[in-house]
């Protein structure tokens, strides 16, 4: 079984963008710190997109930079995720194969998040998704892996969720409707930390 | 003393006749802010009810909405009550029943009551709506797309149904269909930057460049400030670049620098940082005509 962990930055604000549009479907990009072991350690996540997943100039300009922008920071474009706007919907579709398979090439550890909505609030106490591999065989199956969240994730969501924080989030939809939206949500990642200061004292 | 209205906000509203702008705003404008509706309505509004006179029916209609969005089914029972009691046929308020039924996943049961609807009123649009977003919510595609094509048979100028349209085709990855949806809204609207900008997205997506980049030069026409027009515009003339002779290739060399420089300028207005120049230029890079013929 893959080992992997997941930081409170990423974690929380993959939970943002979900709650930020409940009634849509939406997408985004796990980034890892770049290592050659097999476990993989998740540290950001940049939310992509609320509308026309499947369209190619946006997904191109974003993925562009957002390679740039790893590139900078010795990050990798480890995982990305997909939540559906249908409640009971969680297999993974053609479009997440695909961007599964461009990942592949990327990056040979790479992960597909599929998310399951019933599980979104953090009240539930464990991770909202399930993991899924793009194999050898072309295929993309599901895949058990050991997911470790850093201590006080839940909490920080929670906080997120009760002070309407989780809506000044921004993705790349946003940051193309208006650049001032910066999709890298620094104003948000000190907010998270922010929260993690106060539980540990 | 009460602020004007276009500075009316959740955080700023702490009386009631603020509230009852603000409700009203998002009322007149379709604004959906379900969770913020329910607040003023449980911490202002619902306590002194009678003093919006004749409003108050149309706020128990639109807390309703907002209660079953949020799924707060108790305040969606009160409100539908209140409704039911004073308008007993409406067919307005028997709609409402049938969302109450959706809300709870009763989708057999919400259909029975739009038909019972339709059956007396078979030009009401919003029932028609409904009864295609039951099939959308239970995930029956097929049928919802081919209900929705009925439903634009019927209804040609509905501009937010063709968007659905389309929406559904993209999803399924039906671009030549998703494109048709779109030629329909440009011919209604054809002063609509976002329409050509969005066609442009699918023809790019598609592969036909030449398309998209006269559609992405059209939207740049109508709006020079529409930034994915000008990243589609430095998308599709760097994919041109080897495919053109000496004459077109020249013009779009000028094309992928003015898109540059626009998209550049924009950057520096808003003060980006360095390392998010950093990516951009980047792209930048990868995307530039010139540059590549030289190296």
């Amino acid at each position: 079984m893959k080992d992997i962990s997941i930081s409170k930055v990423a974690y929380c604000k993959l939970f943002s963008h979900l709650s930020k549009y409940p009634h849509l479907s939406c997408n985004g990009l796990l980034l890892a710190k770049k290592s050659k072991s097999q476990s993989v350690q998740f540290v950001d996540c940049i939310p992509l997109f609320h509308s026309s997943l499947t369209l190619a100039p946006a997904f191109e300009i974003a993925l562009t930079q957002i390679d740039a922008y790893c590139q900078q920071n010795e990050l990798e474009i480890a995982g990305f995720y997909h939540a559906f706007d249908n409640n009971n919907e969680n297999q993974p579709n053609l479009i997440c194969y695909k961007i599964a398979e461009k990942l592949k090439e990327n990056c040979s550890n790479s992960l597909c998040f599929i998310v399951n909505n019933s599980k979104i609030h953090p009240s539930n106490r464990e991770p909202c998704f399930k993991t899924f591999v793009f194999g050898e065989d072309q295929r993309l199956k599901e895949n058990t892996c050991n997911v470790k969240l850093e201590d006080g994730t839940y909490e920080a969501c929670l906080r997120l969720l009760n002070d309407k924080k989780f809506n000044s989030i921004n993705d790349f939809d946003n940051h193309l409707d208006d650049i001032k939206q910066d999709w890298r949500n620094l104003g948000l990642n000190g907010k998270i930390r922010s929260v993690e200061s106060l539980t540990a004292n | 003393m009460s602020l004007e209205d276009n500075q009316l906000t959740p955080e700023t509203v702490n009386n009631w006749d603020d509230a009852r702008k603000l409700l009203r705003n998002w009322r007149d404008g379709n604004i959906r802010m379900s969770k913020e509706t329910l607040d003023l309505w449980t911490s202002l509004i619902a306590p002194s009810i009678n003093k919006l006179g004749d409003e108050k029916w149309l706020v128990y209609e639109q807390v309703f909405l907002a209660a079953l969005d949020c799924h707060v089914l108790t305040i969606a029972a009160d409100c539908i009550a209140a409704l039911k009691s004073q308008f007993p046929d409406s067919s307005r308020v028997k709609k409402l029943f049938g969302m109450h039924y959706e809300a709870i996943q009763g989708y057999d049961k919400a259909i029975d009551i739009y038909e019972s609807i339709l059956s007396g009123d078979e030009t009401n649009a919003h029932v028609r709506k409904r009864i295609i977003s039951c099939l959308k919510s239970q995930n029956k595609v097929k049928e919802y797309v081919s209900e929705l094509n009925e439903y634009l048979k019927l209804f040609q100028a509905d501009h937010e149904a063709w968007l659905e349209l389309c929406d559904a085709y993209l999803n399924d990855m039906d671009f030549s269909k998703a494109a048709f949806c779109l030629e329909e809204l440009i011919l209604m609207y054809p002063h609509n930057h976002v329409y050509h900008q969005r066609y442009a997205d699918i023809k790019y997506t598609q592969g036909n460049y030449d398309l998209a980049k006269s559609y992405y030069s059209y939207s740049l026409k109508l709006n020079p400030n529409n930034v994915r027009s000008l990243y589609g515009l430095l998308l599709t003339t760097a994919n041109l670049k080897s495919s053109q002779k000496s004459k077109e290739g020249v013009d779009n060399a000028k094309l992928n620098a003015w898109a540059r420089e626009q998209l550049d300028s924009k950057y520096q207005t808003v003060k980006a940082d360095q390392n998010l120049m950093d990516s951009v230029n980047n792209l930048f890079q990868s995307l530039s005509i010139s540059k590549a013929e030289k190296a």
